[in-house]
């Protein structure tokens, strides 16, 4: 408590005499984060103390995690388990090329749309903004939904697109001309690259209208004089634009790697459960180590602390660029 | 406006990336809808358009006990936790952008680092604390976890707002004479109060939206809400193709949020890139 009522020590504030005077607000601050604080504290603390607790147990039965039964110590066995698994390594790798291959599709998706937004009337970028908009907001859960019955086998739009290809041209380019019944989920190749195209689908519309937003505050004389110096649109992106942004880029790319990192739903939804394992990623994986049958919660409780050290490095990241870019 | 002046040709290519974009967006949205208004005999014939519109599919979905619980749970959890979520997001939020004091920086960071926490983490431990202390499968089960990642959320984006704000107003109206409650109110809420607004409308997005709580933390109609009692809708036996059930059931939990974004859509944006973009 010794920080608490002396704002005046702070060399930035001048005349700590005339200040003085103004004790009420030294302690309003704190008054106000104060629920905030102890909410935080007692709905994210206690969970997270809890995660490394049970990661260090042997817990394999609902009954021991009401309560009912002893939890058997396991120590570090956990993470030995884990960290020796091949299968760990398998998810891992998924997870990091896939993060990596998202992260650079919504990337360049998303710019792409953002310097379209640009250029486009105030009207028509409001109407394509509100379109492109419409894929965020819709929910994750009913969005992969509707992207896993465009790939239905038999009555999905897909399907029904290639089949729909002259037969020659298509048994010529992909060696079938019939497609009902081909499982587009079936190989994790085509499993990725749906998902794939349902996380950008999501994620790209956050990505263009921050670019779009960033572009907007760029002075126009900037791109004005390259236009004149007879820059192509190529050469004034890289050359004007991107590094004036270049901060925007970075918390951007920082952004779609943590959340890349993190998906869930659609991955769930897409694979019908956690059956898929050679599909898993990180969080599947926790999730199905915890609760598909049998279940091992301790183990389960491993992987997200695993996980959660990763993002942690990942998220100290975004936080330090945006705290220095800011003046708070 | 360069595509004024660019000659009829390029125009035309310009519009047609408008076009694709569009469709790529819109696709799924609209095939969906479409699929919702199909019925039983038709739903599988790939037509974009309906060829025989129906509303049988919502008429089925509202006569069950199943939809219109989750619907109601979906509500009322996501309205008390955006409430309480930005009742205190905007005190702090308030504290940070207002007043200075020691450890501001820090606490934006903290509250950053917990916007971004993976969710699944918290999965096993919270089923594990619900589970001994009786709050598993209740509305506070729900709510509790949907405050801890709205209120982060809602610190960061207020705190954004209200650093825009002409704050020296509040200052002149004291100089006139008002107290400093009165100036609060007078001046500086109404300021304030579309920054709030569209914090409340992102906190709710993300616990109307929400799936992986929603299935772990809850096991019946009492507490499972929209999306997680969509995905019972497809292994229930009720529906024999539950095809138009969950497209419909789809399209509702999807509409508030469209009309969310349609409606306010300036506003969602400036709060959407506050984080990434310098006001």
């Amino acid at each position: 408590m010794t920080t608490l009522a002396d704002p005046e020590l702070k060399p930035s504030r001048p005349a700590p005499a005339a200040r003085a005077w103004r004790r009420g607000p030294g302690r309003l601050p704190y008054l106000l984060l104060l629920p905030c604080l102890v909410v935080i504290a007692a709905l994210l603390l206690w969970p997270l103390g809890q995660v490394v607790v049970m990661s260090l147990y042997d817990l394999d039965s609902v009954r021991q995690v009401r309560g009912d039964r002893p939890w058997p110590f396991a120590g570090l066995a956990n993470y030995r388990e884990i960290l020796s698994d091949p299968f760990f390594h398998t998810v891992l790798r998924n997870t990091v090329l896939f993060a990596l291959a998202n992260v650079v599709l919504t990337m360049v998706l998303g710019t792409l749309v953002g310097l379209l937004l640009h250029r486009l009337g105030r009207r028509m970028a409001s109407f394509v903004g509100g379109c492109v908009l419409l894929a965020w907001a819709t929910p994750a859960l009913t969005g992969t939904i509707t992207w896993k019955w465009i790939f239905d086998d038999t009555n999905g739009l897909v399907t029904w697109l290639f089949n729909a290809l002259p037969d020659g041209l298509s048994t010529s380019l992909f060696g079938r001309s019939d497609w009902t019944g081909y499982g587009w989920f079936n190989s994790p190749l085509s499993f990725f690259a749906i998902l794939t195209l349902v996380v950008v689908w999501h994620s790209f519309p956050f990505i263009a209208v921050s670019v779009l937003a960033g572009l907007k505050s760029l002075p126009g004389e900037l791109l004005e004089a390259a236009r004149v110096d007879g820059a192509g649109p190529w050469r004034s992106f890289w050359s004007v634009t991107f590094p004036l942004l270049r901060p925007v880029f970075g918390i951007l790319v920082v952004l779609s790697t943590i959340w890349d990192f993190k998906v869930f739903t659609q991955q769930y939804v897409l694979a019908g459960g956690t059956q898929d394992r050679p599909t898993f990623m990180l969080s599947i994986y926790s999730y199905a180590t915890a609760f598909s049958p049998p279940p091992k919660y301790g183990l389960g409780a491993t992987v997200a602390v695993v996980l959660t050290v990763i993002l942690l490095v990942v998220t100290g990241f975004y936080v330090r660029s945006l705290l220095k870019q800011e003046e708070l | 406006m360069a595509a004024l002046d660019s000659p009829a040709g390029a125009k035309w290519r310009w519009g047609f990336l408008d076009l694709v974009v569009i469709v790529f967006a819109l696709v799924p949205v609209l095939w969906i809808a479409s699929l919702s208004f199909k019925t039983p005999a038709t739903i599988t014939d790939g037509n974009f358009i309906p060829r025989e519109w129906t509303l049988e599919n919502y008429r089925n979905i509202f006569n069950t006990d199943q939809f219109v619980r989750a619907l109601v749970n979906s509500i009322g959890i996501g309205l008390i936790s955006t409430l309480v979520a930005v009742v205190l997001g905007t005190m702090a939020a308030y504290a940070i952008a207002r007043l200075d004091f020691p450890g501001k920086k820090l606490l934006i960071g903290i509250s950053l680092l917990i916007a971004m926490f993976p969710q699944v983490s918290l999965v096993s431990p919270l089923f594990e604390i619900e589970r001994s202390i009786g709050l598993f499968d209740t509305w506070p089960g729900l709510i509790l976890p949907y405050i801890t990642f709205g209120l982060p959320l809602a610190i960061y984006t207020l705190s954004a707002f209200f650093r825009q704000i002409p704050w020296d107003l509040e200052k002149a109206a004291k100089m006139d004479g008002a107290t400093q409650g009165e100036a609060f109110r007078r001046v500086i809420a109404p300021l304030a109060a579309p920054g709030v607004f569209t914090t409340a409308i992102l906190v709710f997005i993300f616990c109307w939206n929400d799936f992986l709580f929603a299935i772990s933390l809850t096991s019946t109609e009492r507490s499972r809400t929209v999306p997680a009692a969509l995905s019972f809708f497809q292994g229930a036996s009720q529906f024999e193709d539950p095809t138009g059930a969950i497209s419909a059931a789809a399209v509702i939990i999807t509409v508030p949020i469209i009309l969310f974004v349609l409606f306010f859509q300036r506003r969602i944006v400036s709060g959407l890139t506050s984080g990434a973009v310098k006001g």
